[in-house]
């Protein structure tokens, strides 16, 4: 398992905690496919928290532009994997 | 020969309002509590639940659609994410923009997928309610002024916006009858505090009327009568706990027209925090007159 693959993991992992702690449901029941409208919960109340709740897991901050944009766990991964390297 | 269908006023509650007219043969339909933002994502409840509808009242083809939608917006999401992208450099008007563009965008499609002959955007009426529920979906505040004044920012967006997204969308709006010269809403137009009671229902259809019948706009007293507002908002940043680890703490913003230290949430204070992440260039003077600063930066001399 090469470098990028351990922290492509280990950000999705974080991301899934995250996801876990606003919706209140074990992080391994979430894929990189759940997000806004996707999953049960996870509506416009809970998107921008769970944003939040994201950056302070990965110590990232997001654009406002990509606030408004992120709508998946996989376009959160994409974001902060380009952030982080 | 046959008839042409009635106008369909749908979306939020204040869609219902038209049940009461008399002077303008319309089909009211009630979707619920639907968002300009949802109605935008088409797999969200509410825009499932508009579909159907719209489905179940035989199509919508050549018939004028009314779209009661985005008070709910204004009222509430909007002040939950303003303060947040305001302290990332985004203004608010550049921020009510995107949505208002989103949103025109989308009714344009509708237009396009459904062979509607004309929408009509019934904008969101003045509110009384002073403040947002306080929880951690809306950590936010804001008195009915600075509700109304983003009201007048939105009405000046979809006005730039409209004509160039299609002949074929019009707007109307009670807004401006339902305030004072200094934005503060009349409670005789909001006795519940929200909704425009039955009792002004033929007001409503006065103004709306024509622009069924294919006026662009009419948005009551023009907007170049409104005067510069110089409203003064701030980005007041405070850290509340986690609502599941007390020790810890999340930092949240509001927007507000502040004198105040602190904020009560759930009948707890807050102070007020000093955030040198506010950057000093999300901050300035918008074309209303609205100026927008970090609670812990000194407001300019007159």
């Amino acid at each position: 398992v090469n470098t990028n693959d351990k922290n492509t993991a280990s950000h999705l992992a974080a991301i899934r905690r995250a996801v876990s702690d606003v919706l209140g449901r074990p992080a391994e029941s979430f894929g990189s496919e759940d997000g806004l409208d996707q999953t049960d919960g996870w509506d416009s109340l809970a998107h921008m928290t769970i944003l939040l709740a994201v950056e302070k897991n990965l110590g990232v901050e997001f654009t406002a532009d990509e606030l408004l944009e992120l709508r998946s766990i996989q376009a959160m991964l994409d974001v902060v994997s380009a952030q982080t390297g | 020969m046959k008839q042409a269908a009635l106008p369909l006023i749908i979306g939020d509650c204040h869609a219902l309002l038209f049940r009461a007219a008399k002077t303008l043969p319309c089909q009211v339909a009630h979707v619920g509590p639907i968002t300009a933002d949802a109605f935008c994502r088409r797999q969200s409840p509410m825009r499932r639940l508009f579909d159907q509808l719209i489905l179940q009242t035989g199509g919508v083809a050549q018939r004028t659609v009314v779209l009661s939608i985005s008070e709910i917006d204004i009222r509430a999401h909007f002040w939950r994410d303003l303060p947040i992208l305001l302290a990332r450099g985004m203004s608010l008007e550049q921020f009510v923009q995107r949505r208002v563009a989103g949103y025109l965008d989308e009714v344009q499609n509708f237009i396009n997928e459904t062979g509607v002959s004309r929408v009509v955007l019934w904008g969101p009426p003045a509110s009384l309610l002073g403040q947002a529920p306080h929880n951690d979906e809306f950590p936010t505040a804001g008195s009915n002024r600075t509700r109304n004044l983003l009201r007048h920012t939105f009405n000046h967006s979809v006005a730039a916006t409209a004509s160039g997204v299609s002949d074929r969308i019009g707007f109307a709006s009670m807004f401006y009858d339902m305030i004072h010269n200094d934005f503060t809403s009349n409670s005789s137009w909001i006795p519940d505090a929200i909704h425009i009671p039955e009792d002004r229902v033929t007001d409503c259809c006065e103004r709306l009327e024509p622009v069924l019948n294919g006026i662009p706009l009419s948005l009551g007293p023009a907007l170049s009568m409104v005067p510069e507002l110089a409203v003064e908002l701030c980005i007041a940043p405070y850290e509340r706990p986690h609502r599941d680890s007390p020790r810890e703490f999340f930092k949240n913003w509001l927007l507000t027209e502040n004198t105040k230290q602190s904020v009560t949430i759930a009948g707890q204070a807050f102070s007020f925090v000093s955030d040198a992440s506010v950057p000093s260039d999300a901050v300035g003077v918008s074309s209303l007159g609205l100026q927008v600063r970090p609670f812990s930066s000194p407001a300019s001399p007159p």
